[in-house]
């Protein structure tokens, strides 16, 4: 077993050479194994280090592609910061990300290449762009393979773009310690064996496909990649692969539970399950329980600033239904972790903002020194070790029984289909191309557990019509953000605090269709 | 049949009307990615009263392969 206190490059060698003859990725019907994927790595690896200085990103403009897996695992074994770029992003998104982040090398796969091109247009002759698929060469730098001349600058494993309430996006640099610390914690809370069959569900830009990657690859297990189509049917290619452990956000499941995808024991091969991202409902957790009978069922939370996850409660198969709270609970922090529920006063209290500290606490937002300030403080608290605190937003009670237990959001950001958004910047995206200072964005339609599937968007006063507002939206948001229908009204009605009343909004316009 | 899927398309994806024609398909257009697919086939499913099989979900990635599709379920198009 290789030492977990190593610097994180340094440790996934390790387990490269390692598990060398081990298949490491599953990709269009091909198996590439750990030496296989080193070798590729290697290649783009030194060109990554002849082409940027140490702490200048690495934009991965490729999804579901060897590219893509070859991209990021070469800017990590390089020292430099890598980060995604969704395909599925709008253009000027897309610049935005490469932009912020000051990306100097783009990695493109062939569904990429012509975007790349229109990129590098707009980003100037300063960032350079590679494809992923080299030919051999000679002359791989010995930088690459020995981590203890790699040179990691500011220390970035990745920068990670969320919605920003201003519009444009903010990006979350995550520090290679903090990734160490993750992966030490959750190979203790949901260890996995070498040759485990993995799921990788997550688009690349959405952090918890760091934990597909490098716990798979920390472990010696195997990434399966679904192509395009399969992605239509995740359960389907589970089975067909009998798949070992699955990662998703329980969306996922309560989709494939519609589409009666469910049957009892279609998975006996799985043993480990993770939910993320979202609130767990328990029937979607039993379900899944009848699913897979053999798997263990974790569910995780964590905001990206936190990095991927911090605190895991496991689903109790043998617990009577009736003592079973609706939503399975946050659970308790990792190892070298805090989650502390903190009042109005800033004190410890049994209801209030969960605050987050401990050895997973990122760098916080690039160039954003006000969010920064506004999200990270620093603060002694009674009893707890750590001196700088992630405060989340999430309304948190802490309960006896079940530890800690999600309430709710403070502000204005929701979750779509398990994607982070906030409702802030899709009303000023809105206002911004609707010709109006009048608009609120509420989330709908929303499932019977409470999931927002989607969100409409209203406006007083519009001087666009409705199908110019969602194609001016489209061009500014991901496609899961961009409101569904535009309903115009003649005045927005406002709550007691003279905010926008999203939830009378809803039940008016919305309620019963 | 076309009418009403041509209204499924534009409600679910938030297209224009005129955007769909037989040759869109699935991930061609940033609109149609795989949790909007889901709400394309629940929504057929509810409209034709039909219970699609997880090789018909998966092969539905086109206009046009959805309008064969149905019809050989014997939906006429129309």
């Amino acid at each position: 077993m290789v030492s977990r206190n190593l610097e994180i490059g340094e440790f996934l060698r390790l387990s490269f050479e390692q598990f060398r003859d081990l298949p490491a990725l599953w990709l269009n019907e091909r198996t590439i194994s750990y030496a296989g994927l080193y070798a590729d790595a290697a290649k783009l690896g030194t060109l990554i280090l002849e082409t940027t200085k140490p702490g200048e990103p690495v934009g991965v403009l490729a999804q579901r592609s060897y590219p893509a897996y070859v991209g990021v695992l070469a800017a990590l074994l390089s020292g430099r910061p890598y980060v995604p770029i969704n395909m599925k992003f709008p253009f000027e998104r897309q610049v935005d990300i490469a932009s912020i982040a000051r990306c100097r090398l783009l990695i493109w796969d062939e569904q990429s290449k012509q975007r790349c091109t229109e990129l590098l247009q707009v980003l100037g002759p300063a960032v350079r762009e590679a494809s992923a698929t080299l030919p051999d060469r000679a002359d791989i730098s010995p930088n690459f393979h020995d981590a203890r001349f790699a040179d990691t600058g500011s220390g970035i494993a990745y920068i990670m773009f969320t919605s920003g309430t201003t519009g444009a996006p903010k990006g979350v640099a995550v520090r290679r310690e903090n990734l160490s610390a993750y992966l030490a914690a959750i190979a203790e809370i949901a260890p996995i064996e070498p040759g485990t069959r993995c799921t990788q569900n997550f688009d690349l830009s959405f952090d918890l496909s760091v934990h597909d990657i490098f716990q798979t690859w920390a472990s010696g297990g195997c990434l399966y990649v679904m192509g395009n189509e399969e992605a239509l049917d995740p359960v389907g290619f589970a089975k067909r692969h009998a798949l070992q452990a699955w990662f998703s956000v329980p969306s996922v499941v309560a989709m494939a539970r519609r589409l009666r995808r469910l049957q009892p024991g279609a998975l006996p091969d799985m043993r480990l399950s993770l939910f993320c991202g979202e609130p767990l409902p328990a029937s979607i957790a039993a379900d899944w329980a009848q699913t897979a009978p053999n798997t263990r069922i974790l569910n995780l939370y964590g905001p990206t600033e936190a990095t991927i996850a911090i605190t895991a409660e496991e689903y109790d198969r043998s617990a009577a239904p009736d003592s079973r709270p609706a939503t399975i609970p946050l659970g308790k922090p990792f190892r070298n972790s805090a989650a502390v529920v903190v009042g109005s006063d800033g004190q410890p209290a049994p209801l209030g903002e969960l605050w987050l500290g401990g050895l997973q606490i990122s760098n916080g937002y690039i160039n954003n020194e006000k969010e920064n300030q506004a999200k990270f403080v620093n603060r002694t608290l009674p009893g707890y070790a750590f001196d700088r605190w992630y405060r989340t937003g999430d309304l948190v009670q802490r309960d006896d029984r079940h530890g800690l237990v999600f309430q709710g959001r403070m502000d204005d950001q929701a979750k779509i289909q398990g994607y982070r958004v906030e409702l802030l910047e899709i009303e000023e995206v809105l206002r911004r191309v609707s010709g109006t200072t009048e608009a609120a964005a509420v989330l709908w339609p929303v499932s019977e557990s409470g999931a927002a599937e989607g969100v409409v968007g209203f406006v007083c006063g519009a001087t666009s019509a409705e199908r110019d507002i969602i194609a001016g939206c489209r061009t500014h948001l991901p496609s899961y953000a961009v409101p569904r229908k535009i309903i115009a009204v003649d005045a927005l009605p406002l709550n007691a605090n003279g905010k926008v009343d999203r939830n009378a909004l809803r039940k008016t316009y919305l309620a019963g269709k | 049949m076309r009418a009403a899927l041509q209204e499924i398309f534009v409600t679910e994806l938030g297209l224009n009307p005129e955007d769909f024609v037989d040759e869109l398909t699935y991930n061609s257009i940033p609109e149609w990615d795989s949790a909007s697919h889901m709400a394309i086939i629940l929504a057929i499913e509810e409209k034709f009263d039909l219970a699609l099989e997880s090789d018909d979900i998966v092969a539905m990635t086109s206009v046009r392969k959805i309008l064969n599709l149905l019809e050989t379920k014997g939906i006429p198009v129309g």
